[in-house]
């Protein structure tokens, strides 16, 4: 393993100072937040850092639009706020738990763990459930694009030259709205073989909108929409009756590779089991089951 | 040992002196040190795991700025050697050739093939990639089964595969056989598994004024220093090594790490040089825990008595013969674990692969040897419908009891009390917490030799010197890898003088300033440099009584020393300040350099395998109980509770941290570690692919200590640092056999593993 020694470390005061470096530098540079994934990976194409762990990113605010949550909030902070107790947001927090040790989820960022754009990343299924999204600065001002179209491969997002993750933006969710996430790893702090965030809006007993988001199954975290339309339109004790079902159809979606980490038949078989505990998580919490 | 009959300082729950240094970072680990004028050392290795080198180009890394040498084999004075082990005397048949740098051809991917030294780490790196090395790849062998036919590709050119085997011949299996009522037969199988210290190797060396070499690394084996002269060519006497506190060993530290390449570059440029193995290069190309395919076959009455057990034992060297000979000979010792077998028959090979060489690892092929027999004495029990801990009761080893071997067991073997204690704490098998879940209880007993093998004539020395203000200091060649090494023999020299902790002072790991105390290996710091230091605090404690015998007028059997003071029996008294001013003042001397020898034999007979290999063993047993989600596969295990007959416990807390240590890796090993080697090239190359169990993987653990004073170490104690770990894997595996009522014969047992169990069984 090549040491990691890049040519120029640059710590910046204003995002706009950022963006320059960035933009002047282009897949050169690399961002620093709070190193977890860069400092390990070391890549050695990376000859600047550009550390933005100054910048005033590091927020959880609730408003009545919705929820932001800025790209430098720790996964400890994330943990912790009080902002993140009520129904549906908890899930963001809960995602948390089974990241790693307390010491990395002190440096560890939300912002980092989107961009580092892991199929496996623990944070992006249940944001995506809520349908959280990204906000983007660049040499061409902001932009905005859902989480869920932010990610277009294994370690590879629609960041382009120049461009940071500032923000995520968690929508106010409907009222009556539920998620939770699931993860298996082969240890509590392992990477995950696979996670899944299911999230159901339900009004006058009737599943308005469902989300299954899936990860560790696919080049990116998925949606599996076909599963997610089975459940719509669905009563409570409807949804109970063909959950099974559904699972069955989540797992279909997937794509998983075989790796160090898990086959793939174990990866499918466990989406199906998360994605059924999740309904059924969800079912018991909304008195269906 | 019955002078002293109450103790004051032995056997209590006391803090180690170097608690507190290490809590709170002071501690200095080989990488924590540095002099000026220093540069660094990198390793060129070894892109297949099998090729002929066709040529080696360095000029293109010599000719770079900032690089001071650039070596390979032609540059070593003696390149392939006989690796020896910190051992004093040479054993024909167990000893094979290493290479410092790969020379014709490289047998393994990562071997070294050339050292740099450069300014910096940076310029180091650069010069190792500026060495052209043109390879002719050749057909490797990854399994040792394969590698033992005759047609497979050799590692050694023109010499078989097969570096060692051993034969156990007792009593006649084919006649007890012919008793046996139920006969089982099994395959079973270990994995590759990294020590993962959370120090990786590495170290320091310097050229002193006179010329001689100091080397500060991280080693379990100072006594290398002696290899490494005969590599460069010069005296024993020019080379120094110390070892500072070790960041965990586990047996990854026992055969030379970095010490001839720092040895080496600071020789070829007189300048002191470090080297720092990454975690990559720690993981991928460093000793790792020997493989082993087993196949058991074992014959038993219907009431349980086994009447014979015959065993192959199969271990994947690795690309080097290194200390697989000794290992196999731990296995082949172990194999039949501690039951009464009238007639056994063992046959073990260990066989050479294009995979990096594998090495000592705690328990020393002890363990995977347990796994085996332990598993295969659930499948029997499970065959006669017996209760597998009433079936092992029948079946235990006892006092007088004859090993396989041949060798009459002397003293205590607590089995039934340890199994009896385990028990007792499990409890009953607890209910499933839900519906999808699955509840094992597994049970295993173990043993572990603790010193070295005895036909090496092991010793050890210890010096205890009484200071005039009544301290002491102790120098010991003990390398302290983290299991209170040091603190123990500080407890024995309290205990026999009468000094508080905080006045003594220990000096260790060094060849030139300490009594050389062997290796930290086989158990045997507190067996052999215990009884050392025990020998020689003795030997002050005589002088200094003589003298107050004198002064008081009173015998020396009447004095008690206790409280940095002589008494006498009357109530006077002189203070060990006092004592050692006046035996000064007269010439008595207040140190002593004692040594102690183990019991010393010969190499069991090839044939048989009878004779004594090791002077004593440790017994216990562990229990665990495991909960399986039947839908993911995902086993917790929810407690583990373990006893063992430690003889007596020097420090009950530090056996304690044994015992729970022992039970942690034992659940990686069961459960998640592995290499995963794939054509010779390793699939985890990080602790994100290398799992191991973390605090929060780890249940509740009971550690039961029984104290039957019978060891043969200082105060009756026996070694504790390898069997707390042998029993806790296959209780494990038994307990997840339990629950599933299905046994995984692979190793480890994942989540997919247990899937496919699970549907293989509907």
């Amino acid at each position: 393993m090549p040491l990691f020694r890049p040519k120029e470390y640059f710590r910046v005061a204003t995002v706009g100072e950022a963006v320059s470096l960035l933009k002047r530098f282009g897949g050169a540079a690399a961002i620093l937040a709070g190193g977890t994934d860069l400092l390990v990976a070391k890549p050695p194409h990376v000859e600047y850092i550009v550390d933005i762990s100054r910048l005033p990113l590091n927020y959880i605010k609730k408003g009545a639009r919705g929820v932001r949550i800025g790209a430098l909030a720790t996964l400890n902070d994330i943990a912790a706020s009080p902002e993140l107790r009520e129904e549906p947001y908890d899930v963001i927090a809960r995602s948390t738990w089974d990241m790693g040790t307390p010491l990395t989820k002190n440096f560890a960022t939300i912002g980092g763990n989107i961009c580092n754009a892991a199929p496996s990343a623990d944070m992006p299924p249940s944001l995506i459930a809520l349908d959280a999204e990204a906000r983007i600065i660049g040499p061409r001002g902001k932009r905005r694009v859902f989480l869920e179209d932010f990610f277009i491969g294994p370690k590879k997002s629609v960041l382009k030259r120049g461009e940071l993750l500032a923000e995520i933006f968690v929508p106010r969710a409907p009222a009556n709205t539920k998620a939770v996430f699931l993860k298996k790893g082969r240890t509590s702090e392992d990477i995950a073989q696979v996670n899944v965030a299911v999230r159901l809006t339900v009004d006058d007993g009737l599943c308005k909108a469902a989300r299954i988001v899936l990860g560790a199954v696919a080049p990116t975290p998925i949606r599996a929409k076909a599963a997610e339309r089975m459940l719509e339109g669905k009563g409570l004790k409807e949804i109970s009756q063909i959950m099974v079902d559904v699972a069955r159809k989540a797992a279909e979606e997937t794509k998983p590779i075989s790796d160090v980490r898990a086959p793939a038949e174990y990866r499918r078989s466990v989406a199906e089991v998360l994605t059924k505990r999740a309904l059924l998580n969800l079912m018991e919490r909304f008195g269906g089951a | 040992m019955d002078v002293i009959k109450e103790f004051k300082v032995i056997g209590k729950r006391l803090p180690s002196h170097d608690a507190v240094e290490k809590a709170t970072g002071q501690t200095k680990y080989a990488d924590d040190f540095a002099l000026p004028g220093m540069i660094y050392g990198k390793i060129l290795r070894a892109k297949y795991p099998h090729a002929r080198i066709k040529r080696i180009d360095t000029s293109k890394a010599e000719k770079l700025d900032g690089v001071y040498c650039v070596l390979t084999h032609k540059d070593v004075p003696n390149n392939a050697i006989i690796s020896r082990f910190g051992q004093t005397r040479a054993v024909g048949g167990f000893e094979g050739v290493y290479r410092v740098l790969a020379e014709g051809k490289v047998r393994y991917y990562g071997e070294p093939v050339a050292l740099v030294a450069a300014e910096t780490e940076e310029i180091a790196e650069k010069a190792i990639d500026l060495i052209e090395v043109e390879y002719e790849e050749l057909e490797g062998v990854f399994d040792p089964r394969e590698a033992m036919d005759p047609k497979a590709p050799k590692i050694e050119d023109g010499k078989s595969n097969v570096v060692a085997r051993f034969k156990i011949r007792k009593g006649d299996v084919a006649k007890g056989f012919a008793e046996a009522d139920v006969i089982v037969e099994n395959e079973y199988m270990s994995q590759f598994i990294d020590h993962a210290y959370l120090e990786p190797e590495a170290g320091v060396a310097w050229v002193e004024d006179d010329g001689s070499i100091t080397i500060r690394v991280s080693t379990q084996v100072i006594e290398h220093y002696r290899e490494i002269a005969h590599v460069l060519g010069i005296p024993e006497s020019r080379v120094r090594v110390i070892t500072p506190k070790i960041g965990g060993g586990f047996g990854g530290k026992e055969d030379i790490t970095v010490e001839y390449y720092l040895a080496l570059l600071a020789w070829k440029t007189g300048r002191p040089v470090k080297i720092v193995q990454t975690r990559e290069e720690s993981l991928s190309f460093r000793s790792k825990r020997h493989p082993y395919k087993f196949k058991y076959k074992t014959g038993v009455k219907k009431d349980g008595t086994i009447v014979a057990v015959e065993a192959e034992l199969i271990s994947d060297a690795g690309a080097y013969m290194t200390l697989s000979p000794w290992v196999l000979l731990y296995s082949t010792v172990n194999a039949i674990g501690p039951y009464n077998v009238p007639n056994v028959k063992v046959d073990s090979y260990t066989v050479l692969t294009n995979h990096p060489p594998s090495g000592a690892y705690r328990t020393f092929g002890a363990g995977q040897a347990c796994v085996a027999y332990e598993q295969q004495m659930d499948e029997v029990a499970k065959k006669l419908g017996m209760d597998p801990v009433e079936f092992r009761k029948k079946n235990y080893l006892k006092k007088g009891d004859t090993m396989a071997n041949g060798w009459k067991i002397p003293n205590t073997v607590a089995l039934h009390e340890t199994t009896d204690l385990v028990l007792k704490y499990l409890g009953k098998k607890p209910k499933p917490s839900g519906p999808k879940k699955l509840v094992g209880m597994g049970i295993a007993s173990g043993m572990c030799s603790y010193g070295r093998m005895i036909f090496l004539h092991d010793t050890s020395r210890s010096k205890v010197r009484l200071e005039l203000d009544g301290s002491v200091t102790i120098e010991c060649g003990v390398q302290d890898v983290g299991a209170g090494q040091e603190a123990s023999l500080c407890q024995i020299v309290s205990e026999v003088l009468g000094v508080p902790l905080k006045k003594i002072r220990i000096i260790s790991g060094d060849t030139a300033a300490t009594p050389i105390a062997g290796t930290t290996t086989a158990t045997r710091q507190l067996y052999m440099s215990g009884n050392a230091t025990y020998l020689a605090a003795m030997k002050v404690r005589d002088n200094i009584l003589t003298k107050a015998s004198e002064i008081f007028g009173v015998d020396k059997s009447e004095l008690i020393i206790e409280d940095e003071k002589i008494k006498t029996k009357d109530g006077k008294s002189i203070s060990l300040r006092d004592i050692a001013v006046a035996c000064a003042a007269d010439g008595v001397e207040l140190f002593c350099e004692a040594q102690f020898n183990a019991p010393f034999g010969e190499v069991p007979d090839p044939e048989t395998g009878q004779g004594r290999v090791f002077p004593d063993f440790t017994y216990g047993t562990t229990g665990a109980i495991v909960e399986i989600d039947t839908e993911t596969g995902e086993v917790e295990v929810k407690k583990i509770a373990s006893a063992f007959d430690v003889g007596t416990a020097i420090n009950p807390m530090r056996v304690e941290g044994q015992i729970e240590g022992g039970a942690a890796m034992g659940i990686g090993w069961a459960l998640t570690e592995d290499v995963k080697f794939e054509k010779g090239i390793a699939k985890a190359q990080s602790f994100a692919e290398y799992i191991i169990a973390t605090a929060v993987d780890v249940p509740e653990i009971k550690s039961i200590i029984v104290e039957n004073h019978d060891g043969l170490g200082p105060f009756g104690a026996r070694g504790v640092g390898e069997v707390v770990l042998a029993p806790v894997p296959p209780a494990v595996i038994n307990a997840v056999a339990d629950a599933l009522g299905k046994r995984i014969k692979e190793l480890p047992i994942t989540g997919e593993r247990i899937l496919l169990a699970l549907r293989e069984k509907s």
